[in-house]
């Protein structure tokens, strides 16, 4: 029996691997020990004897694959993806920051029965009063 | 650049960052291009062509999704075989710890993947049944390996593949690499005598 060392190096071998050097320096022992040599020829007739179907793509495989794209998102690129965190996080913070204010500026509008602005409509408001201001 | 400049010689990273740009249907030109080995890549692992298709559309359309965020490093085919190797051993993971089959199929089940016609043997029907029983052969016989060390036999056997490739393509060591063939051979040597595949001029065990 060879052993696992002797196995990978005759895998080498049949697998081309090896360096030209290495190559000869092999054949030459496989030459001279017949148990080595009866175990290359073995693991080559196993080898060649492995044989599966491949199969081409079958017809319409391309246009499947389109038609498959036509629905798919592509992944947003990581500087993309980096702003969405940032935007995230600093939306985050900036809801934090609003909860903290003090509770007379929120609750007379919640009390009133009106929906409290989001933040994009305050934005937009004051955006707008600045506006109003210059114009003045 | 504008579609008609395409060229079937434009290179895969070149294409690829166009279809990132917007043109997907330049895609097309890289699915035609790749469809053949990567169908075949994934019969070989999977034994089941339905499957099998189903598996390299998923890596087609995974790659279009990532074209934006690929670095063209290497060859594209290499990432998309590890895509799709890496696809196709977690099919192959689920399918033995969902279904509890094992990956060979049983005595009487359908070979879907043996229906093929044999290359260069319509003319010769002794031929044809020769190249179908070292198929039946072959697949029994790698359906006892663990998928990690199928996938290391196809990709060298069948894909021609050199070692350190075959580690860029799995993510491993060549070392690995060579390990997980040494026993695969080992299982195949012991499965071929089993089954008296061939008449066997000598053993190295």
């Amino acid at each position: 029996m060879i052993d696992d060392l002797q196995m990978r190096t005759l895998l080498r071998r049949l697998r081309g691997e090896l360096s030209p050097d290495e190559r000869r320096r092999l054949d030459d022992r496989v030459a001279a020990e017949p148990e080595l040599r009866a175990a290359a020829e073995l693991l080559e007739r196993s080898w060649n004897d492995l044989e599966l179907p491949a199969g081409a793509a079958p017809p319409g495989f391309a246009a499947g694959v389109m038609a498959q794209i036509s629905l798919a998102e592509p992944e947003a690129p990581p500087w993309a993806r980096l702003a969405a965190a940032a935007a995230l996080v600093g939306g985050i913070a900036l809801g934090v920051g609003i909860g903290r204010l003090p509770p007379e500026e929120v609750l007379p509008e919640a009390l009133a029965g009106s929906p409290a602005p989001s933040l994009a409509e305050r934005y937009f408001d004051a955006l707008a009063q600045l506006d109003t201001e210059v114009e003045e | 650049m504008s579609r008609s400049a395409t060229r079937r010689g434009d290179s895969d990273w070149d294409l690829l960052a166009r279809v990132a740009a917007g043109e997907q249907e330049l895609f097309r030109i890289l699915v035609e291009r790749h469809q053949d080995r990567l169908i075949a890549l994934c019969r070989r692992l999977l034994h089941d062509p339905e499957e099998a298709r189903d598996a390299a559309q998923e890596v087609f359309v995974k790659a279009f999704r990532k074209a934006g965020r690929l670095e063209p490093r290497g060859q594209l085919y290499t990432w998309l075989y590890r895509v799709a190797v890496n696809h196709c051993l977690n099919r192959l993971r689920r399918r033995r710890l969902v279904r509890f089959l094992p990956l060979t199929r049983t005595a009487g089940e359908a070979e879907p993947d043996l229906e093929l016609d044999p290359p260069d043997a319509a003319a010769d029907p002794l031929a044809e049944l020769e190249i179908r029983r070292r198929w039946q052969a072959t697949r029994e016989a790698i359906g006892g390996l663990p998928p990690s060390q199928r996938a290391v036999l196809i990709l060298a056997r069948w894909e021609g593949l050199s070692y350190r490739e075959i580690a860029e393509t799995m993510e491993i060591t060549v070392k690995a690499v060579e390990s997980r063939l040494v026993r695969a051979m080992r299982h195949l040597r012991r499965a071929q005598d089993e089954s008296g595949w061939q008449v066997s001029r000598g053993d190295e065990r």
